[in-house]
């Protein structure tokens, strides 16, 4: 090899390698590996209770590590003849936004990058016009006159269009109605974002803020609130960790005004079952995109 | 010069070109990074989930001290109260425990301060252009900055309540124009017709003022009574839901005799379709369980979100809302309104 080709052949090769290495650089940044347990772990559906054990094992240690507190994470059913509904009263919400911070604490959301499942939406009266809602109303107080609010969250559609755009399975309905996401099968193409007409999905762009100790909420559970990971979706899941213990979800208890309404709608003496059957519900959002949803707004009057 | 060595000469520019570039991705530099302020944890008030107020099945209930409740400390329990009326035969809520005219710290909490802010910023109506007028340009200046969830709200404070004592000292406030659609309480009306010298009229433009703010300044007064119960004043009389030879107990118009504890009955037998709604769990607070086969589901009684004397919902300040990446635009935070 001549002198001239040598050094024509190593410049090429170091240009070429450097360009490599620089185009592998955002792996530098990643620190969370996935460990061989988590790599090998079974699609949810195809777990054995015995797989599940040792995959919600794994997340307890994996949180302790992060925050020396043990949580107690739990893969809960659905339950059966249960089927949930949610309704909420527009002529009762202040839109104080209690509910999007009693979710964000009780999902144990990341505070900064912000993720919240439930924006409130500022309409000005009289109308139900989408395209003149604003989110980022700050006055001294609320309500305000001549304005009205409506908290948009995961509609938990029958029909969902989130579902059926994922190639990977990752998300799907339950049969108590609830569509969930396994965030350990989610590969964060963010489809399901752009199919939902109602914006209830959010995306973990950078890795989400560690949170301070006091504020986790250690009852975890598998498809809810367990802590997420950089590239995965999420969204609301109708407080699953407490819905299907028998509990309320957590904006439901914290609103102020008793506007949200929640129980099974198969069961016909429950609140929401009256609430569809003698108030005046207005339509489910976006009613046209046939996605039906099982939450419904109504009015007192 | 030779074809061969121009190559080799573009050759090794480029290539030095690139390794350049690839030094400068690797170190990150030329990047610019979005600095923007970290987002606070939000304030654990908004995560409280507590009611509006603590009705008296919950006092009881807490253990909590009943004083306020016990009305033969101060009532005679054979004679019942006497009934004063102003020259409009509307009654004259007692008036005892009222303190000096001029407004202290403790009269105004965080919420009351923000309302009163609020409306302040905002003056939509003559009372309150009318003290945003008497303010200095500086002070209408860092109330325009107030925010409630942030610190500051002391200095806040400073301005309004000098601000609000500053009018009280002034001559009679009162204008019928001003007042307008404020509705007066018995007692504004009758010390409107006397004498409006001294101490007397310090006390009329501190009632005018509490008439004018119902919710944020009225204060401690026969157990923070203030009337406002309907839109047209009138059933603001004692004996429409009290008992008048029983103080202990209410009576709904049907005869029936209810304790502070069974106060739902009594709204319920005026107000019969939200009753209904509540009953199945359509209106009002419910918390717990909703499955009932694993734990208790607890209902929240009329007097746990409504003061039954002022049952008009309270407003209160809103939680922070999302922090934007951008900047926000004026459209963006205000739709435009329909005319």
């Amino acid at each position: 090899m001549g002198r001239r080709s040598f050094l024509r052949t190593s410049a090429v090769l170091t240009t070429g390698l450097a360009a490599l290495a620089a185009s592998l650089k955002p792996l530098l940044e990643m620190n969370d590996f996935p460990t061989m347990e988590r790599f090998l772990q079974k699609y949810y559906k195809e777990m054995t209770p015995q797989d599940m054990a040792k995959v919600l094992k794994r997340i307890e240690d994996e949180v302790e590590q992060q925050y020396h507190l043990r949580p107690h994470v739990r893969d809960l059913k659905p339950m059966d003849g249960v089927e949930f509904v949610y309704c909420l009263n527009l002529t009762r919400c202040i839109g104080c936004r209690k509910c999007v911070h009693a979710c964000v604490a009780e999902n144990n959301q990341s505070r900064d990058p912000e993720i919240q499942y439930i924006r409130v939406l500022r309409l000005p009266d009289g109308s139900l016009d989408i395209d003149k809602a604003g989110h980022f109303y700050a006055p001294a107080s609320v309500p305000e006159k001549g304005f009205f609010y409506m908290p948009v969250q995961c509609q938990q559609c029958e029909n969902p269009p989130c579902v059926k755009v994922c190639p990977v399975h990752a998300t799907w309905q339950e049969p108590d109605g609830i569509t969930v996401i396994d965030y350990d099968w989610c590969i964060g193409c963010r489809y399901c974002e752009a199919a939902c007409p109602y914006w209830a999905r959010r995306f973990n762009f950078t890795k989400p803020s560690t949170l301070p100790k006091e504020r986790l909420n250690l009852d975890m559970s598998y498809l809810g609130n367990r802590p997420r990971r950089q590239g995965v979706m999420e969204k609301c899941h109708f407080c699953i960790q407490r819905t299907r213990a028998g509990r309320y979800p957590s904006c439901l208890e914290v609103c102020p005004a008793g506007a949200r309404k929640f129980g099974n709608i198969r069961d016909p003496n429950s609140e929401v079952s009256y609430i569809l059957k003698s108030k005046r519900v207005f339509i489910q959002l976006k009613e046209e995109m046939g996605t039906a949803p099982r939450f419904f707004y109504y009015f007192d009057v | 010069m030779t074809a061969n060595a121009k190559t080799g000469i573009t050759a090794a520019v480029v290539c030095a070109a690139f390794s350049a570039l690839a030094l400068a991705f690797l170190l990150d530099s030329g990047g610019t990074h979005l600095h923007r302020p970290a987002i606070p944890l939000v304030d654990t008030n908004f995560l409280d989930k507590s009611t509006t107020r603590r009705s008296y099945a919950d006092l009881v209930r807490a253990g909590a001290d009943l004083s306020d409740f016990d009305c033969y400390i101060c009532h005679d329990k054979k004679t019942p109260p006497p009934l004063r009326l102003d020259t409009n035969q509307n009654i004259l809520v007692a008036t005892e425990h009222i303190g000096p005219a001029t407004f202290s710290a403790d009269d105004i909490g965080t919420n009351d301060l923000a309302g009163i802010i609020g409306r302040l910023k905002e003056h939509p109506d003559p009372v309150a252009a009318f003290l945003w007028q008497s303010l200095s340009n500086s002070e209408q200046l860092l109330l325009m900055n107030y925010r409630p969830s942030q610190p500051g709200s002391k200095q806040a404070q400073d301005i309004v309540i000098p601000a609000l004592n500053r009018i009280i000292a002034e001559p009679c406030i009162y204008e019928p124009g001003r007042f307008k659609g404020v509705f007066l309480g018995a007692e504004t009306i009758v010390h409107l017709q006397q004498s409006q010298t001294g101490p007397n009229l310090a006390h009329l433009n501190r009632l005018l003022l509490e008439d004018a703010f119902p919710l944020e300044l009225a204060r401690n007064r026969h157990a923070d009574i203030v009337m406002g119960h309907g839109q047209h004043g009138r059933n603001n009389n004692c004996f429409n839901c009290h008992n008048e030879t029983n103080l202990t107990l209410l009576q709904p118009r049907d005869g029936r005799q209810l304790t502070f504890a069974q106060s739902s009955q009594l709204c319920g037998s005026c107000h019969g379709p939200t009753k209904a709604d509540w009953d199945a769990g359509a209106h009002g607070r419910t918390s717990g369980y909703w499955e009932l086969s694993k734990g208790a589901m607890e209902r929240k009684d009329c007097v746990n979100c409504h003061n039954p004397h002022y049952p008009h919902f309270p407003s209160r300040p809103p939680a922070p809302g999302p922090y934007p990446l951008r900047e926000i635009t004026v459209a963006d935070a205000v739709p435009a309104r329909q005319e």
